[in-house]
């Protein structure tokens, strides 16, 4: 499995990496990007199974690369990690087909949680 | 202060991000300049503009800011450079700023941040007693939130 972590923060790309060691993941291959121009380059290249996004970033914002990732045509799966998780926001992103938005800060279990929901969905996806 | 979310969530929302993010316990403590005249500080700002205009500022000692970025790093606070410090008390910033703005009514947009360090304390903006004061580790934290177009 390939995850890619989008953040504009390494403090934050690393405290993800670290809560996804160790679970499930340890073997996943995580890849980081740091905005999501980077992230675009990233997912067209070696299409990835799961992209993390921040949503506010320099460059390209996650909602901004989600977007440009349906235009692609690309068929990714997509959770949101953002101190900004404001209702309009989160429903923002799950009518752009993002699976899940989880607020900064986060505990082990929310992530990990939602991360598992996701890839099962993917995996069960037709 | 001047901001139509109580100082209480703000303090609230402090200790929370640097709880579950750092895993260090904060404490509320009332302005002492004798005690943080001496210190330096990092400190990060993110602006929200919109229906609510304003300023989150978030700062610590630099001793603390060290500490901070080793636990999020995974490092030793020896081991933790300049651009990680920044990096991390960024990212601090931008938790509580966008907590911050989860609460407020409207449309707002986030800022990214933008950290200076080594701020000697007279040179703390806004001025230090503004600021809602806390110790942590030994060091000190202090967060403050400006209504209006940010300076």
């Amino acid at each position: 499995m390939k995850i890619l972590v989008v953040d504009d923060s390494r403090a934050m790309r690393a405290l993800i990496r670290r809560t996804l060691r160790g679970s499930r993941y340890d073997e996943a291959d995580i890849v980081e990007a740091q905005n999501g121009r980077e992230a675009l380059d990233s997912i067209r290249e070696s299409q990835p199974d799961l992209v993390l996004a921040n949503f506010n970033m320099p460059e390209m914002s996650g909602m901004e690369l989600l977007e440009q990732v349906h235009d692609d045509g690309l068929e990714v799966a997509f959770g949101f990690i953002t101190s900004d998780d404001s209702t309009a926001n989160v429903e923002r992103a799950r009518q752009a087909g993002a699976r899940f938005v989880i607020g900064k800060p986060f505990t082990r279990q929310d992530l990990r949680r939602a991360v598992n929901e996701a890839t099962a969905a993917t995996r069960n996806s037709p | 202060m001047s901001a139509e979310i109580p100082t209480a969530k703000l303090q609230e929302i402090t200790k929370n991000v640097w709880s579950m993010v750092l895993g260090f316990r904060i404490q509320p403590v009332r302005f002492d300049a004798d005690k943080a005249g001496s210190q330096e500080f990092v400190l990060g700002k993110v602006t929200i503009s919109g229906t609510w205009q304003g300023a989150v500022t978030l700062g610590c000692s630099t001793g603390l800011a060290r500490r901070a970025a080793a636990a999020m790093f995974g490092k030793l606070p020896a081991e933790a450079d300049a651009d990680e410090i920044r990096d991390a008390l960024g990212e601090l910033t931008n938790m509580v700023g966008g907590n911050y703005k989860t609460l407020l009514k409207g449309d707002c947009k986030l800022s990214v941040p933008n950290v200076m360090d080594t701020v000697p304390f007279v040179a703390v903006n806004p001025a230090p007693p503004e600021h809602e004061w806390f110790e942590c580790e030994g060091g000190m934290v202090l967060v403050n939130v400006a209504k209006g177009s940010p300076r």
